[in-house]
């Protein structure tokens, strides 16, 4: 699930080159949406889905109207700041509205299908499989997606050379809406499939936000198979760590080894280029 | 933004002892020990936020360690008083120094990188070390805060906190000022404009934006200690994002890029908050809504809109 998150995320850093702050946010605001549509009474993989396009709208008419006002500054620090801060007063407003919405208390979401599989020693709730599938399912879809369709194309050209790309006919804002619209799609997914094996709340969004840049930056910045390997790593340190230290320690160590890693080798684990 | 202020730096000087002069007259017009509480939050804040702009403004990095800086100044002195019984004056020490190292810890190793890491390595900063003091409550009583902080003063009245405050404020106003004013200062306009041509001319990127940040982190540790010793109560709740985006709101609502405009964000969201208790819940909104406007309007701010405005008087 961090490698969902991440790759949402890695994927606007890589190819427009802004942070996204409101990524937790649209993490959390995945599962409240689905949490509200299955208590509609629709179908589990049906709310989803529908959750997820209505995340990829979402996502368009952020860029729309709060990212592209600034393209001119496009490449340039001010650039990235005037991302951050819209990002974050989004993500607040997000946080805040939920708040006053849904109130602030814990809300547990029902399982898709409840009871348990065997696995050898190991007992995994049936959520956790369906969650897992799912994820694996997107990530792979997202996978051959950039590879191999136009848009996908057109992506990795504006990541590698936004200039050079744009005088070829492309039009780099559409791109820009569509990267964003499947990132907020993907962040939704993560939040929707964790939501029931977490609770949620309307701060949810920033821990799994934090997970998410842990991932990229260990996992190296454009890097698809980087962010997929560190996801893994970080959810097998994370969860055999806490047999040892308690979960709020770990973030701790989680965080003073990062410090090290970026001091001995920044460009992550697996990532090619310096950041 | 930066240049511009530099360009336009007619901070006029009568203005200044003016405003310094109705500062220190204040407590002998007014004893209004919640009025004078309300200005002293602001000066502390407004520091905060003015040294937080000199990384953001002047050197263009966004960063979450603000709030780090602060509570560590505060935990530092609020910790070696209990402990080892020392007057709470020593606290200062304590609080500089440990400000000091942590944005040493934090800035070698990620401001050799693009600003970007800084951003996300001092979230991650920030969450680490809320984490370690909420749960260590062997040392820092966790999340009950620490209790018993000796005062600066014995007194009820709050007026000696208040001068206490002005002279912080107007020292480190003056540190910042001297800054930018500085080789540094103009080290920074050229890393602003351009990094690579800056280091072309042999200017030490690096160890600039190091020592910068290292002011920066120093001046709000020491409001830190200020804070620990007024409020007499530290508790793991500082380091929260809540009070990082505040300071974020007061720089650029106020104006970034300049020293006057956070100082005014400062003031103008304290007393707002204060007598617009009614909004509470609707305060992030209000940010939120407000941040949104300045950033897509007038990114200079409250202090920027001003600058602007006496221009234009003086041009008629």
């Amino acid at each position: 699930m961090y490698v969902l998150m991440a790759l949402g995320f890695s994927l606007i850093w890589g190819i427009s080159g802004m942070f996204n702050f409101a990524h937790g946010a649209m993490y959390m605001l995945g599962a409240y949406i689905s949490f509200t549509l299955i208590s509609w009474g629709l179908n589990a993989s049906l709310s989803i889905f529908l959750m997820m396009i209505i995340m990829f709208l979402l996502g368009v008419l952020i860029e729309r109207f709060c990212i592209r006002p600034f393209s001119s500054y496009r490449g340039t620090p001010s650039y990235v700041m005037n991302c951050v801060i819209v990002t974050l007063a989004l993500a607040i407003a997000f946080e805040t509205a939920i708040l006053l919405i849904y109130g602030g208390e814990f809300k547990t979401v029902n399982p898709v299908s409840p009871g348990v599989v065997i696995l050898g020693p190991f007992q995994i709730s049936n959520q956790m499989v369906y969650s897992f599938l799912f994820g694996v399912l997107s990530i792979a879809a997202i996978g051959l997606f950039i590879k191999y369709t136009r848009v996908g194309l057109a992506m990795r050209a504006l990541a590698q050379e936004p200039t050079a790309a744009s005088m070829m006919g492309l039009n780099p804002d559409a791109i820009y809406s569509i990267t964003f619209g499947i990132s907020s799609a993907l962040a939704g997914l993560a939040g929707a499939l964790l939501a029931p094996v977490y609770s949620i709340y309307p701060s949810v969004g920033w821990v799994s936000f934090l997970y998410a840049f842990i991932v990229v930056i260990l996992g190296g910045l454009g890097s698809m198979t980087g962010v997929i390997a560190a996801g893994f790593l970080v959810g097998v340190i994370k969860n055999v760590g806490t047999i040892w230290f308690s979960g709020q320690w770990m973030m701790a160590i989680i965080f003073g080894a990062l410090i090290l890693l970026l001091l001995l080798r920044p460009r992550g684990l697996f990532g090619t280029r310096v950041g | 933004m930066t240049f511009s202020f530099f360009l336009k730096d007619h901070i006029n000087r009568n203005v200044l002892i003016a405003l310094l002069i109705v500062f220190a007259l204040t407590p002998f017009v007014t004893k209004n020990a919640y009025f004078l509480h309300l200005i002293i939050v602001s000066l502390m804040w407004g520091v905060c936020a003015a040294s937080w702009d000199l990384v953001f403004g002047y050197m263009g990095i966004f960063h979450f360690a603000q709030t780090a800086f602060f509570g560590v100044g505060a935990y530092a002195s609020g910790l070696t008083c209990l402990y080892l019984a020392i007057s709470p004056w020593w606290g200062i020490l304590w609080s500089s120094i440990t400000a000091g190292l942590l944005s040493l810890a934090l800035s070698l190793p990620t401001l050799r990188l693009k600003e970007t890491y800084m951003t996300l390595v001092s979230l991650g900063f920030v969450f680490a070390l809320f984490y370690v003091i909420s749960s260590w409550t062997g040392f820092t009583k966790g999340e009950n805060g620490l209790w018993g902080i000796p005062s600066l003063y014995d007194e009820v009245s709050k007026v000696s906190y208040y001068y206490t405050i002005l002279v912080f404020f107007v020292l480190s106003m003056a540190v910042l000022y001297a800054v930018t004013k500085s080789k540094y200062g103009l080290a920074l306009i050229a890393i602003r404009s351009s990094e690579d041509s800056a280091k072309s001319l042999g200017v030490n990127v690096t160890g600039v934006k190091i020592f910068i940040f290292l002011i920066s982190a120093v001046l709000t540790g020491v409001m830190g200690w200020f804070y620990a010793h007024y409020i007499l109560l530290v508790t793991p709740e500082i380091l929260k994002m809540d009070t990082m985006i505040s300071v974020m709101a007061m720089t650029v609502i106020g104006g970034a890029g300049s020293l006057a405009g956070p100082v005014l964000g400062s003031f103008l969201i304290t007393f707002l908050l204060e007598y617009f208790r009614i909004v509470g819940e609707y305060r992030f909104i209000i940010y939120a809504a407000a941040l949104f406007f300045i950033m897509m309007l007038k990114p200079k701010g409250i202090y920027g809109g001003i600058q602007n405005l006496i221009g234009r008087l003086k041009e008629r």
